[in-house]
């Protein structure tokens, strides 16, 4: 236990000490989105890995919470962490509502349902005009300023202040996670997967826990959309777009779906990886589809999995 | 009082009777047998009475209250267990991890309270850890505690189920062919287990198709036949009962 | 005006049939939700685009060979892709098609550009019946989509292949245990599912213009389509497909235009939150 913490110590001050060797701005821009990257995959990875059912609405979520968010603090000129918080918990209640009907279809509605949600979301947002102002988007929303107490408030603009910020983001949400995923309803989540029926044999209420789940998964890819929309200053509905899930998608395949470390080494992988090809749009997109193509023919455990199967499989061979 | 009550329970499907109006009763202390030809709605009795599966009709009586609204996990909670023909586990946890599971969600709902209430969880925890190694020694699986359930052999897993229903101490134990393609030693095994259960006051009843260990184990005995039941007795009066011949020979 | 607007509904139900339909029939007799359904009718347009206008043939004789080349690329899909999975589990198999539909939506944007095409074709000409306005393309449509429906209805129901695909839905290891050739039978389904988007996106070519993420747009309407049919129910593709063609028809007419998307929106609500089974009432894979 103690190596582990000091292990993971170095790393974030490893981490923390980045900018220090004046990386550039779009470094620290890159390594930014890794961070919001990771927090959705995560969110995604809760539900597809660990519980079993694939849930296309994170990508819904994110960009709910990117949008109560900035809603809010347009219009009623809250601080950032309210409107943070607000993103977040008013995600999780979304979700625990859908989630209700969602989680009662059999698994094919379930996935056409929840991917009729982000497409859903997508139309709403550009429809209300009133609210959302349509495909004109939200612009001009505030750098996150922090108000600390006996402190002055902290404003988050410059880039090494966000680098920083989600640093600290990023570890909090996987401590949680990790947190989460080894305590007794993380090991109901990998029953409920594994083996419904059995889970409820068990004495396990399969549909709360799959169902406590998606909301947790909501809430995570929430906050990660109230973060983003802070930090790019702008949202409009192409936070709807397909984009988003297709990178958490493929991150949280090929990392390793019912992996933690998998699906960070995959957040740092597609995001990194366009940059050193150079590759922008449809082509990042096309190899990307190929990528998950492969992965699922190949290994759909990912390469997290795949590691994490080879470390614990051992064949047994007494009768 | 019986442990168990069930009041002509019905099950169709499509047209196809596959429980008609069953009732029988379970008291405290008894090894009950249930058998029958292929197909005569054994495994659906089973399923019925712990909700895995609708009955049409009937009702369930469990410790004087009715169960037949509650729900399957519900039911587990109230103390009646069950297996399943396969030997079902969880493949990628290791053998404490699956028993833990088995014993933690009985009675323990999830509440915010468990984040704080440390004291009195980790005593639950070292408590259930302890019964999961009892377990596991008795039945001769102490060296593969480590190994993911996955990598056991069919008659590991057999047994691994069955201490996996022990876990939670349960009232009525249901064994859905306990001794279905395993070995003859480890038959005996099984046999031996539930003989030493019953004695301590473990509450049986068992689908069974070999006749031998209904005719050790169980002090009384219920036949189906195309979802009726159609005797039921001792097990040396039923061997001889000829509607029951009847049934699983056609004669 | 009514019935203009009813009119045009009932046309643009035709089109929903035709797509929604071949997307049902492949979750029925597969079990696979074809996420790349909407990509195989923007190819079925593409495809006609290029042998029509850049290669120059006549309308006519461009779609049979567009639906030609998209039943064979199908058979390839579904050689690489879907069979292998079909062994592995349901979510490995919805990834799939969503990587191939990633795959085939943005190809498309690389090899021909963002810009909406046009297709020009001999029956673009507006007729006027009863003061009902109309193009005879739009009309085309409409005569197809009845055929198709009935076709595949006789074809499901009076054959012996179509009856093995029905069986195929209902009970696949029946099936083997039978003899029936459940390979061929899930190239077949899934080349008919996607001639029927080819065919669609193929009539529709002219009608509309075409760019790679019409797929999108369509799938969502599919979507609504299925989830308010009942997943793998045809006769209930077929009716939600009418209900919200007529119903987009008759708000964009006298409600607004804009709005008239958020009736799919609205029926997938409803039938989610009411009957989770589709009109039908069975969320069961019936043919």
């Amino acid at each position: 236990m103690k190596r582990e913490t000091l292990l993971y110590g170095f790393l974030i001050a490893g981490f923390g000490a980045l900018p220090l060797f004046g990386l550039s701005s779009y470094s620290l821009h890159v390594l930014i989105m890794i961070g919001i990257f990771l927090i959705l995959s995560q969110s995604l990875n809760l539900m597809m890995g660990y519980v079993g059912l694939l849930s296309l609405a994170c990508s819904g979520f994110f960009g709910v919470g990117a949008y109560v968010s900035a809603l809010l603090s347009l219009h009623y000129k809250l601080s950032f962490i309210p409107c943070f918080c607000a993103a977040g918990l008013g995600a999780a209640a979304l979700a625990a509502c859908v989630g209700i009907p969602f989680l009662r279809l059999s698994k094919h509605s379930f996935v056409v349902g929840t991917l009729a949600f982000l497409l859903m979301c997508d139309l709403v947002s550009r429809n209300w005009t009133s609210v959302t102002r349509g495909p004109m988007g939200l612009p001009g929303i505030p750098s996150p300023r922090i108000a600390l107490p006996f402190l002055s408030p902290i404003t988050v603009s410059s880039k090494e202040a966000h680098f920083y910020f989600i640093l600290v983001l990023s570890c909090l949400v996987l401590y949680g996670f990790v947190k989460l995923t080894t305590s007794r309803l993380g090991r109901a989540f990998t029953a409920v997967r594994d083996d419904e029926v059995l889970a409820k044999a068990m004495g396990i209420h399969t549909f709360k826990v799959k169902w406590l789940a998606f909301i947790l998964s909501a809430f995570m890819a929430a906050i990660a959309g109230s973060y983003y929309a802070h930090y790019i200053t702008f949202v409009d509905p192409l936070i709807f777009d397909l984009y988003y899930l297709e990178v958490a998608l493929v991150t949280v395949i090929v990392g390793g779906a019912g992996t933690v470390w998998g699906v960070v080494a995959g957040a740092f992988l597609f995001t990194i990886l366009p940059e050193f090809l150079r590759v922008v749009g449809g082509l990042r997109l096309l190899i990307y589809g190929v990528i998950l193509f492969l992965s699922i023919l190949l290994i759909p455990e990912g390469i997290g999995g795949a590691i994490r199967d080879r470390l614990r499989r051992r064949r047994v061979a007494v009768g | 009082m019986n442990l168990l009550e069930i009041q002509g329970l019905v099950k169709k499907y499509y047209g196809l009777v596959a429980v008609d109006h069953v009732s029988l009763g379970i008291e405290d202390g008894e090894v009950v047998g249930l058998i029958g030809p292929n197909g005569s709605g054994k495994t659906t009795l089973f399923d019925c009475i712990t909700k895995f599966s609708e009955p049409n009709e009937g009702k369930v009586f469990f410790l004087g209250k009715e169960i037949t609204g509650q729900s399957a996990h519900g039911i587990v909670l109230r103390g009646l267990v069950r297996t399943f023909q396969q030997a079902r586990i969880f493949p990628k946890m290791n053998l404490v991890e699956n028993l833990l599971l088995a014993g933690q969600q009985h009675r323990l709902p999830y509440q915010w309270s468990n984040l704080w209430a440390r004291g009195e969880l980790k005593g639950r925890q070292i408590e259930l850890l302890h019964r999961a190694q009892t377990l596991i020694e008795w039945v001769g699986l102490s060296a593969l505690k480590e190994e993911w359930a996955g990598n056991l052999s069919y008659g590991q897993r057999k047994l691994l189920a069955m201490i996996m229903a022990l876990m939670p101490e349960p009232r009525l134990l249901l064994l859905d062919e306990p001794t279905a393609a395993v070995n003859p030693v480890m038959i005996e095994k099984i046999k031996s287990m539930i003989r030493e259960l019953n004695r301590k006051g473990q509450t049986f009843f068992i689908i069974e198709h070999n006749m031998d260990v209904i005719m050790d184990l169980c002090t009384r005995v219920i036949v189906l036949d195309h979802g009726e039941k159609i005797a039921e007795g001792r097990p040396g009066e039923i061997q001889k009962d000829p509607r029951v011949i009847e049934a699983y020979f056609g004669v | 005006m009514f019935f203009q607007h009813l009119a045009n509904g009932v046309l643009i139900s035709g089109i929903y049939a035709l797509v929604a339909t071949g997307f049902t029939l492949i979750f029925g007799v597969l079990e696979v939700v074809n996420f790349a359904h909407g990509e195989f009718y923007m190819l079925g347009a593409f495809i006609l685009f290029c042998f029509a206008q850049q290669i120059g043939l006549p309308y006519f004789c461009a779609i049979p060979l567009c639906i030609g080349t998209l039943l064979i690329f199908g058979i390839l899909v579904e050689r690489s892709a879907i069979r292998p999975l079909l062994q592995k589990s349901f979510e490995s198999m919805v990834i799939c098609t969503f990587a191939i539909s990633m795959i085939l939506m943005n190809g498309s944007l690389l090899i021909w550009g963002a810009e909406p095409r046009i297709i020009q074709s001999p029956l673009s000409t507006p007729v006027s019946v009863f003061g009902i306005a109309f193009t005879l393309q739009r009309l085309l449509v409409l005569v197809v989509a009845v055929a198709v429906s009935i076709g595949l209805h006789l074809f499901l129901y009076r054959t012996k292949l179509g009856k093995a695909i029905r069986a195929t839905a209902q009970n696949k290891d029946a099936c083997v245990a039978v003899g029936i050739d459940i390979a061929f039978i899930s190239k077949f389904t899934f080349a008919l599912g996607v001639g029927l988007c080819a065919l669609a996106g193929a009539l529709v070519a002219p009608i509309y213009s075409v760019f790679p993420t019409m797929g999108q747009t369509a799938i969502f309407k599919v979507f609504a389509i299925v989830i308010l049919g009942g997943l793998g129910n045809i006769q209930g593709a077929l009716l939600a497909s009418l209900i919200l063609g007529i119903g987009e028809s008759l708000i964009a007419g006298y409600v607004s235009a804009t709005l008239k998307d958020g009736l799919a929106f609205l029926l997938m609500l409803f039938i989610l939150l009411l009957r989770p089974g589709g009109i039908f009432g069975k969320a069961v894979r019936t043919l």
